[in-house]
């Protein structure tokens, strides 16, 4: 597919949610008008406090989904090299793994009290087993051919770990941190509401819909998904793409 | 000839098994300076386990290994400053072809300030200067062994094995490198242990071929190829050299009961 036609695609699809949602606004109640919403838009983006909130959650993905990229990593190689760990830390991983969101914020809220360092647990904690899956597939499939390669020229550990380990692993830590980061901002939400938070992107969400302010809901929603959209395709792909440099010119 | 008489690598009495399993029953083997030998064996009889015992991955079981004089495995020892040209490239894809380069002289003992001088030289020698900054997988798979004999060659190596290096190639790619690699060998003055099946290959390429018996692997033979050099690959002499070489190991390989 050119350059060209997916763009088509993609304004196509563009074009056909924006139909989509008039239909929706002009057949129900709960949908705002598409164009008021798009006038009250450069007023909403102008106002400090839609960027506080949205930065305060900002904070809240980055900081848990920061911890639960450690905590995944860290579980990966501990698994992958002891299996005294592997039989340990796998309880922990299934568990995880298998814990709703929405029980994991209110358990975060009874524990720690809607302090801030709840919400970021729960990033933390629903992100974290996805890295710990998609590094251990890295590991368990890491090309030994290439260690003998250090071994004979005696590269030693560090070079070892900087030029061959993490390179050979980057796809599987991308793959893993792209699903987990898009799972960061929906967990992150769902925290907001059901820890109650008083600031946030998920609190101003919660008051819009409980007052029913249609127009503001909708503000909220299309500056959310644009502010995801750039952290993935803005920030992350970009980043993998000049990772991944040396495979675009594969002859 | 680059050949000299001082012994680079010596094998005594070397035996490798795995659990009860004997991988290599009795090696005895000795290599002197800028000697281009040949190990000709048969599948499965031993010569990788033995490729991995000198370049110092695997520990033997029996017997020893000195390296410029010096006892490998020993409780003091270091491994020895070795090149390895394997069968696949196994170049770093993620680095280009100059930082592959870089990262196994960051390892030896060539001062950095003549990293440069010796890319250069070793890529010009080669015929690939003007892939430097391209990556490995941008490269045909003559290119590629390319970059992984001047690897091989730039840390200064005791001696550089290689393990069929050119099976994996087309056969005028092969030849090419064949002959490059005798150039190259002449230029240098390096020590070469050369792994193949092909015995016009070994014929060709070799000072002395060592022949093994089928698995676990004994020294049958050792052979000094009769033929001057320069040689060519077309030369009758190499097609009357490889029959009788053929005659030769057909008994030993027992390839006659087959």
């Amino acid at each position: 597919m050119t350059r060209t036609s997916e763009l088509l695609w993609s304004i196509s699809a563009i074009l056909l949610l924006i139909a989509v949602w008039w239909f929706g606004f002009s057949h129900t109640k709960f949908i705002a008008d598409p164009l008021e919403v798009a006038r009250a838009l450069p007023q909403f983006l102008g106002d400090p406090e839609t960027w506080f909130h949205m930065g305060v959650t900002f904070q809240r993905v980055l900081v848990g989904l920061g911890g639960g990229i450690l905590l995944g990593m860290a579980s990966a190689f501990a698994i992958h090299r002891s299996p005294m760990a592997h039989q340990f830390l796998s309880v922990y991983v299934s568990f995880a793994l298998r814990t709703p969101s929405a029980i994991a914020a209110i358990m975060a809220l009874a524990i720690f009290k809607r302090d801030e360092i709840g919400y970021m647990a729960v990033v933390g904690f629903i992100t974290f087993p996805f890295i710990t899956v998609g590094l251990l597939d890295g590991l368990r499939s890491a090309d030994h051919k290439l260690d003998d390669v250090a071994k004979i020229y005696r590269v030693g550990t560090l070079r070892h770990i900087r030029d061959f380990l993490v390179p050979f692993l980057a796809p599987y830590t991308f793959s893993a941190l792209r699903n987990a980061h898009a799972l960061a901002w929906k967990i992150v939400v769902v925290a907001e509401i059901f820890g109650a938070a008083k600031n946030g992107f998920g609190a101003e969400f919660n008051y819009a819909f409980d007052y029913f302010l249609l127009v503001e809901l909708h503000l909220w929603l299309l500056v959310f998904m644009a502010l995801v959209l750039f952290a993935e395709y803005g920030v992350l792909r970009t980043v993998e793409r000049r990772v991944f440099q040396w495979r675009a010119q594969k002859g | 000839m680059n050949k000299s008489s001082d012994i680079v690598l010596e094998v005594k009495d070397l035996g490798v098994s795995f659990e009860d399993q004997e991988a290599i029953g009795k090696i005895d083997l000795s290599v002197a300076r800028g000697e281009f030998i040949a190990i000709l064996g048969p599948s499965g009889c031993g010569k990788s386990t033995l490729l991995n015992v000198l370049s110092g991955l695997l520990p033997p079981t029996r017997g020893t290994v000195s390296v410029e004089g010096r006892r490998m495995y020993g409780p003091e020892s270091e491994a020895p400053h070795v090149g390895y040209v394997f069968q696949e490239h196994r170049l770093l894809p993620w680095r280009s072809v100059k930082k592959n380069l870089e990262l196994v002289l960051a390892a030896s003992s060539v001062s950095r300030q003549l990293w440069d001088d010796k890319i250069n030289d070793i890529l010009e020698i080669l015929h690939i200067s003007r892939y430097k900054d391209s990556w490995p997988l941008r490269l045909s798979g003559g290119e590629r062994q390319r970059v992984s004999i001047a690897r091989a060659l730039l840390v200064e190596p005791s001696y550089v094995m290689m393990d069929e290096p050119f099976s994996t190639l087309d056969e005028l790619t092969a030849r090419t490198l064949r002959q490059e690699l005798i150039d190259i060998w002449q230029r240098t003055g390096a020590t070469i242990v050369f792994v193949t099946h092909s015995i016009r290959e070994a014929t060709f390429l070799a000072d002395r071929i060592i022949f093994l018996t089928r698995g676990p692997a004994n020294v049958d033979d050792s052979y000094s190829v009769p033929i001057g050099r320069p040689r060519d690959y077309e030369d009758p002499r190499i097609g009357q050299v490889e029959a009788e070489i053929v005659k030769r190991v057909l008994g030993v390989w027992e390839l006659e009961k087959t």
